[in-house]
């Protein structure tokens, strides 16, 4: 079987129902949009290949149902994801209070390295603006996370976003590699370490 | 005389008495009759005693007079008095007399003159009758003249005509020998010439105007048709579908009835229009009585009392043959409003309704033929400009406001008596294209329906919503009555949105088959035709669009399964739905049935079908994650990573869509176990896949495995036993066999029907068996297992060869 990707990054949308999570993916993946609104029933994933510094990467992206009652379903794609997106819609409030639930969601289910992301969707809609953009990055610093504003209608900061997180988990893992090389690298990462083993990108890199 | 004696004195006595009487004759007799007395005395012989005797008479007298005298002297004097007196009196009256008589004089000559002037007076008054005698001949020729010079001025030739006609052969020959009248005959050929020519202008004006206001008339005509038809409307009470029959039979009659004054057909004989009838009803004057039809008449009558009755009727024809020609060239763009089309109408109608006024109001000016040939020419040349610029309206409204004004204007044109069935039979075709610009719109009207909807369960949260909803939809479900609010509908939005668009198309279609004078029987079959085009044309194609989209996930088609399944349920009120409007039964009579149900069957079917390929899509693109280590000495000690995702996905994608119905959701499971195993055998037999380890295919049977747990598992409800699991079954065997390196009992039991490995191709085993042959050659380079090796090599060989005879057996 011919290798057609160097690395395979899993990531994740989460967030409440309506902020724009399949509109973010459906934007990236097939850069287009669909204005009525068809919410998520469980999970989805779409997958896009991407290059950075020279290597393929493959971006398989879960894209979940922000309702309450697809939860356990959701959540147990949270240890196997890299990477979380955790998208909130500025034309609404409590979208963005959640994102606490959301991050105590992470904290609880996803693994401890995971890289993750706020994305406040929707900026197209600024007259509609409840949440500015300095208190989503207030949240962001507050938690050392990274933070953008998007737009998957006006096709604004979506490619930014998902570059900057698979950047982000290829950075992470390039140092995780150097930290292997060294005898004694252990802690709670072992699980992670395990299960990558068998994972694309360790083998890859060892080739 | 006694003188003489004896006989003497005898003879002398007889003298004597005689004397004595001719004396006393003498006195008493009147003086002129004396004469024969005399005569007597003279006859007689003794005049002398005669003498003597009147001798003593006078003087006996005389003594008596004188003694009279003496007596009567006083009185006498007295009376010469008196007579004096009386003089004087006489002459006082003689003065008188004279005097009366000069006065009397004086007076008569005053008489005379004044009887002079009587004389006069009676010479002129006999002279002033004779005159007045023959004014009184002139003046009615004069006031002829002047009415005729009147009539003229005011351009009322026909009388004026008839006046001149009268005047030439009435008045003027009775008084021929004035000269006025010489000069009036002189001038009357010039007047007739005149008034000819004066009204052919007028005829000309007339048509010329009669160009212009046709569509007005026309406008009229139809607007009354249409009154008419309203007021039959009500009068029948009866619904338009089926009783179209009845008004035509109405407007037929009414050519009969004298009650139907508002119909214009009796008022055809109404006559010219100079004449009006005031009894006529006044509100409702027929379209034709906005034109002043004199002209012509005056002209018909004017030209036939002239003897060149032909010359009109040729020169009117022509002239109103170019006319029609004109009126029937539509404009280029009538197609693009209503109003377009109404001008046009009316101008013909226009046109018709003055022909056929002139038809039977004028003794052949035009006739029948001649009406039927103008009419023949409209009605193709109508028909054609109709088909061509309908063709290029993709408006419904304005397609039925066509029709309409289609049916009004043959109901009018029919309501004068023209035949207009070419015009119905045209509103057939009319009507198929407005099906098909109606299908065009449905399809429209649908593509934003399931563009716009949401493809979620309708949430209701109350009673009314529910009821609201219900109302909208036939649905029935005493489960969901029974649950608490809130709850939801098993249906999207779309579905009652598309049922009621499909109650309004059929509405729309029914729209213009009202006043086509079709049976309830022609109705519904249209109905039904074009409702079955729309489902199985029209909302098939939207479906499938959808469907066969790229983008349409699971969630979009999984809610298409459930929502077809409820419209398909519909159907059968859809059915109701038409049978009522049409009253005509499904059973009773041969009926199209609705294709409604296998719309939606195949909707659903193309819907499970790309759920079945969706998640096939999906497998394989987890397939394309997968990444095998094929010459990896151990497996490792769980199922590949992608696997287990693959697995994740496919179960929580089958616990979440519960709602899919049964067979439904078990043959997607199937197939996707089916699709996964069928890719995972491929995976392994690649070509590309040189060769590979006992290790790495351990690896895959872990994998295999974990998909024959999930078979296991029983993902969705409804599989009988491990029905599942032999999706892997192929598989598993091809595995088993590798991994046990039971070749013996494989070629041992082949073919048979107890073959522990039945399902195992000898062509597929030999692929495989050659990629792990490969593998031990070049993995010689442990020295330790040569031995071994070279004899597991004579045995693959043995193997291989078993399996090459196995295949060309089966070959020959």
């Amino acid at each position: 079987m011919a290798k057609t990707y160097d690395y395979l990054f899993k990531l994740l949308l989460i967030g409440d129902s309506g902020v724009g999570k399949t509109c973010l993916l459906f934007r990236f993946s097939e850069d287009a949009f669909n204005t009525t609104f068809i919410s998520t029933i469980g999970i989805d994933f779409k997958i896009r290949t991407i290059e950075l510094d020279g290597k393929k990467i493959k971006l398989q992206i879960w894209d979940t149902a922000g309702q309450e009652r697809f939860r356990t379903i959701t959540t147990a794609y949270y240890r196997g994801a890299m990477g979380i997106m955790l998208v909130y819609d500025i034309t609404n409030d409590k979208s963005f209070d959640n994102i606490k639930n959301w991050i105590r969601n992470i904290e609880e289910h996803a693994s401890s390295d995971v890289e993750r992301m706020i994305l406040g969707n929707k900026c197209d809609m600024n007259e509609k603006r409840q949440v500015s953009k300095e208190k989503g990055e207030k949240l962001a610093i507050d938690y050392g996370i990274k933070f953008l504003e998007t737009s998957a209608k006006s096709s604004i900061n979506v490619e930014e976003a998902f570059f900057t997180l698979a950047r982000d988990i290829m950075t992470k893992l390039n140092r995780k590699m150097n930290d292997n090389s060294s005898p004694g690298a252990g802690g709670p990462v072992k699980i992670t370490e395990n299960r990558s083993k068998k994972s694309s990108f360790f083998r890859c890199t060892l080739l | 005389m006694r003188r003489g004696g004896g006989m003497a004195e005898l003879e002398s006595l007889e003298t004597a008495a005689e004397h004595e009487r001719i004396l006393r004759e003498i006195e008493s007799t009147d003086t002129a009759c004396i004469g024969p007395t005399l005569r007597s005395v003279y006859d007689g012989e003794e005049h002398g005693r005669f003498m003597e005797k009147l001798e003593a008479r006078i003087r006996n007298h005389d003594r008596e007079i004188e003694k009279m005298c003496n007596f009567h002297y006083q009185g006498f004097v007295d009376s010469i008095t008196e007579l004096l007196k009386v003089r004087g009196e006489a002459q006082k009256l003689k003065n008188q007399v004279t005097d009366t008589n000069r006065k009397l004089q004086s007076e008569g000559k005053e008489l005379v003159i004044a009887m002079e002037e009587l004389k006069q007076c009676r010479l002129q008054q006999r002279n002033i009758s004779a005159t007045v005698d023959n004014l009184t001949l002139c003046l009615p020729v004069l006031e002829m003249y002047s009415k005729l010079r009147e009539q003229m001025k005011s351009k009322r030739h026909y009388p004026a005509l008839k006046t001149l006609e009268h005047l030439e052969h009435v008045y003027l020959p009775r008084v021929s020998h004035y000269r006025f009248c010489k000069i009036m005959v002189d001038n009357i050929p010039k007047l007739r010439e005149e008034i000819k020519d004066v009204s052919m202008s007028d005829l000309k004006d007339f048509l010329e105007s009669i160009r212009k206001h046709s569509d007005k008339i026309g406008e009229t005509a139809m607007k009354q048709a249409q009154q008419q038809r309203n007021l039959d409307n009500i009068v029948s009470q009866h619904p338009r579908i089926g009783g179209g029959k009845k008004y035509k039979k109405d407007v037929c009659a009414s050519s009969d009835l004298e009650v139907k004054n508002s119909s214009p057909m009796s008022e055809q004989d109404s006559g010219i229009l100079d004449v009006e009838d005031e009894d006529d009803d006044e509100e409702m004057t027929g379209a034709q009585d906005l034109v002043d039809f004199s002209p012509v008449y005056r002209c018909l009558h004017i030209y036939s009392v002239l003897g060149a009755r032909e010359t009109f009727e040729n020169y009117y024809r022509k002239q109103r043959r170019k006319q029609a020609r004109l009126v029937l060239q539509p404009p280029s763009n009538m197609h693009e409003t209503l109003d377009g089309y109404r001008k046009y109408f009316n101008q013909i109608v226009g046109f018709f309704v003055v022909e056929d006024h002139i038809l039977h109001t004028t003794q052949g000016l035009v006739n029948r033929a001649y009406i039927d040939e103008l009419w023949e020419m409209a009605l193709s040349k109508t028909i054609a400009a109709l088909r061509t610029h309908s063709s290029y309206c993709s408006d419904p409204n304005l397609a039925l406001d066509l029709k309409n004004l289609i049916v009004l204007f043959a109901d009018t044109l029919q309501g004068y008596g023209f035949p207009v069935n070419q015009l119905f039979d045209m509103l057939l075709e009319i009507r198929d294209q407005y099906s098909e610009i109606l299908l065009k719109k449905w399809s429209g009207v649908f593509r934003n329906i399931l563009d716009s909807d949401n493809y979620s369960p309708i949430p209701v949260a109350n009673e009314e919503l529910y009821m609201k909803i219900v109302g909208q939809f036939p649905f029935q479900d005493t489960e969901l009555e029974k649950q608490p609010f809130p709850k939801k509908f098993p249906f999207s939005e779309f579905v009652p949105k598309v049922y009621n668009q499909i109650k309004e198309f059929i509405y729309a279609c029914l729209k213009f088959s009202e006043d086509l004078h079709l049976s309830s029987t022609e109705i519904d079959d249209m109905i039904r035709k074009s409702t079955n085009l729309l489902l199985t044309r029209m909302l098939s194609n939207c479906l499938q669009n959808v469907i066969k989209r790229r983008n349409t996930g699971l969630t979009e088609l999984v809610q298409i399964i459930i929502n077809t399944t409820h419209l398909e349920k519909s159907c059968k009120f859809l059915e109701e739905f038409i049978t009522n409007i049409t009253n005509v039964h499904p059973d009773t009579v041969h009926t199209s049935k609705l294709y409604g149900t296998t719309t939606f069957k195949d909707a659903r079917h193309a819907a499970e079908e790309e759920i079945y390929t969706n998640l096939n899509q999906k497998i394989d693109q987890f397939l394309q994650l997968a990444d095998y280590d094929w010459m990896a000495v151990e497996p490792g000690s769980k199922a590949s990573d992608y696997l287990v995702d693959l697995i994740a996905f496919l179960r929580s994608t089958f616990a979440v869509f519960t709602h899919l119905p049964g067979k439904v959701a078990q043959t997607a499971c199937m197939s996707a176990c089916k699709h996964l195993s069928t890719s995972l055998t491929q995976l392994l037999l690649e070509a590309e896949v040189r060769q590979l380890t006992l290790g790495a295919l351990q690896q895959f049977n872990l994998d295999v495995e974990e998909c024959e747990q999930f078979a296991r598992s029983g993902p969705v409800p409804g599989f009988q036993g491990d029905t599942l699991q032999l999706a892997f079954i192929d598989l598993r065997q091809l595995l088993d066999l590798f991994i046990q390196w039971d070749w013996s009992t494989y070629l041992a039991d082949y073919g048979q029907p107890t073959c522990k490995y039945l399902r195992v191709n000898p062509t597929t085993a030999l692929t495989l068996l050659e990629k792990m042959k490969d593998t031990s050659r070049k993995n010689n380079v442990f020295a330790q297992f040569r031995k071994n090796e070279r004899d597991k090599q004579k045995l693959i060989d043995a193997v291989a060869k078993q399996l090459r005879s196995l295949i060309n057996s089966h070959h020959l």
